[in-house]
């Protein structure tokens, strides 16, 4: 028996019309059809894929500073104990993030009206808890060794930030445990997890420079 | 002779200035550079003064405190420099105050500076701008083509169109008065206000901080709102090109840009609009959890 060619799947995957041939085959052979199946689930997933990710600011630093070598400029010290930590934490966000991004985009109808929260939003925002609670984690505890290396002024100023981040955070957990199904929640609560990592980030810096 | 009162404290002004005077040292260094130069500059510093020119030499002058010293120098001995690092040192917060300069490079050089309270004012520079500081503040004008500040409760100014900038405070508040290619400006809880140029790309994120825009967006243009709590206060030129998607979670949103009504969000909370004027073509998208949210005509 001779399969379906690469084009004839895909024209399928797409859900052309098949040839007569090739819509007989199709009907008599597994392979064939599951062949067509995978190419669609491709497809799906490809669909649901973020129309652009704007890389974390420490992506672009660490392109800005190899751009920087390249040119024979200094680029900005880090202490050589935060950056596998930097590296660490950039890793997993990334890996969280783009496992985010596959799992709710442009699969949720925004305001459908219908407040059952998806089994993958549900785990999007367990994902979501997870690596960056990880992350934030290690970044205060990294942090809160180097206190004494800040100034009382910036203790307070990082602290203040902090608190405030946090209570926006629990604000907006809170909603979204009351309105699983709602997008505009989960983006706004990744993004206040990136911006507390971003000054956890900051405040890391300062304290080893 | 009885010395008369105003002898007395004249002499003493006298001796102040003279002890305050040896106590300072001065500096000045002035070095050959190629028009691209890189130049950091880190420390104990109170002020700093950064001026871009079409000479290509750097010129670094200022006094130091009682105490302090600087340390660095040229990265290559032969031929303009290409590249020049000092560090200051200070041994307490009064030797720091003391610590002023005044930084000269060629236009196209790239400069960081990184600081704790200080206050940075950089004007002139084409290149690249890279400036750090905990508190003080930040003011930044010309074209540069890569701008980058990082303040915790510093005040971050930039007046002038940039090619890419990244403007982030904890606290502090972020003042824009032109635009550029792609621009971001992030607090926590500082205002953000821009106006006075067109943006291509722009965000503009807050938590708790206000953020007010009167400025353009350009054709084709990217403009994201983001905010948690703070007031959101937009003013569009009548009749401009963009096609704008507002949302909040339990916040007000209120238009008299077009005539176009809010209409309640899901629950009965929050609230929806989306217009799209004149031609389109722009895309602004606005977000915020309960921060109220208002477009009104410039």
């Amino acid at each position: 028996m001779t399969h379906l060619t690469f084009e004839e799947l895909s024209e399928l995957s797409e859900h052309r019309l098949p040839s007569a041939e090739a819509a007989d085959h199709l009907a008599t052979c597994p392979e064939c059809r599951a062949a067509v199946q995978r190419l669609r689930n491709l497809l799906a997933t490809a669909h649901a894929l973020p129309r652009d990710v704007a890389p974390p600011e420490h992506v672009w630093t660490a392109v800005r500073d190899r751009w920087r070598r390249e040119q024979g400029a200094p680029v900005r010290a880090s202490h050589v104990w935060v950056r596998p930590l930097l590296v660490a934490a950039s890793i997993v966000l990334v890996a969280g993030v783009a496992t985010i991004g596959l799992m709710s985009r442009g699969q949720i109808v925004k305001r459908s009206g219908d407040a059952a929260a998806p089994a993958h939003l549900v785990s999007a925002v367990q994902t979501l808890d997870r690596n960056y609670g990880g992350t934030i984690a290690e970044l205060r505890s990294a942090l809160e060794s180097r206190r004494d290396a800040l100034s009382p002024h910036t203790v307070r100023t990082v602290d203040r930030a902090l608190t405030i981040i946090d209570s926006a955070i629990v604000e907006a957990r809170a909603a979204l445990a009351a309105d699983p199904a709602n997008q505009a929640l989960m983006d706004i609560l990744s993004a206040h997890y990136q911006r507390e990592v971003d000054l956890l980030q900051r405040a890391t810096e300062l304290s080893s420079s | 002779m009885k010395p008369c009162m105003h002898t007395i404290i004249a002499a003493g002004f006298l001796g102040a200035a003279i002890s305050s005077a040896a106590a300072q040292q001065k500096v000045d260094i002035r070095r050959a550079a190629s028009p691209t130069v890189s130049v950091r500059l880190g420390g104990a510093i109170s002020r700093v003064k950064v001026l871009g020119s079409d000479v290509d030499s750097i010129v670094l002058i200022g006094a130091l405190g009682a105490g302090s010293r600087i340390d660095g120098g040229a990265l290559n001995v032969p031929g303009p420099v290409q590249g020049m690092k000092y560090f200051v040192d200070a041994p307490d917060e009064a030797g720091v105050r003391n610590n002023v300069f005044e930084l000269r490079v060629p236009k196209g050089a790239r400069v960081w500076i990184k600081a704790g309270s200080a206050d940075v004012e950089a004007d002139g520079v084409t290149g690249g701008l890279d400036l750090n500081i905990v508190g003080g503040s930040v003011r930044v004008s010309g074209k540069p083509r890569e701008l980058i500040v990082e303040s915790m409760d510093g005040s971050v100014t930039f007046a002038g169109t940039a090619g890419f900038a990244r403007l982030k405070t904890a606290t502090g508040d972020i003042t824009l008065d032109g635009g550029g290619e792609d621009l971001t400006l992030s607090t926590v809880s500082g205002g953000v206000r821009a106006a006075g140029g067109a943006i291509e790309r722009g965000r503009f994120e807050s938590v708790t901080g206000p953020i007010t825009f009167a400025g353009d967006v350009a054709r084709g243009g990217d403009l994201r709102f983001d905010t948690h709590s703070g007031a959101l206060d937009l003013r569009l030129a009548r009749g401009a090109d963009a096609e704008i998607d507002a949302e909040t979670v339990l916040g007000t949103i209120e238009n008299t840009w077009t005539k176009t009504r809010p209409a309640v969000g899901r629950e009965g909370r929050g609230m929806d609009l989306g217009i799209s004027s004149g031609m389109g073509g722009a895309r602004v998208s606005i977000r915020s959890f309960k921060g109220n949210v208002r477009l009104a005509p410039r």
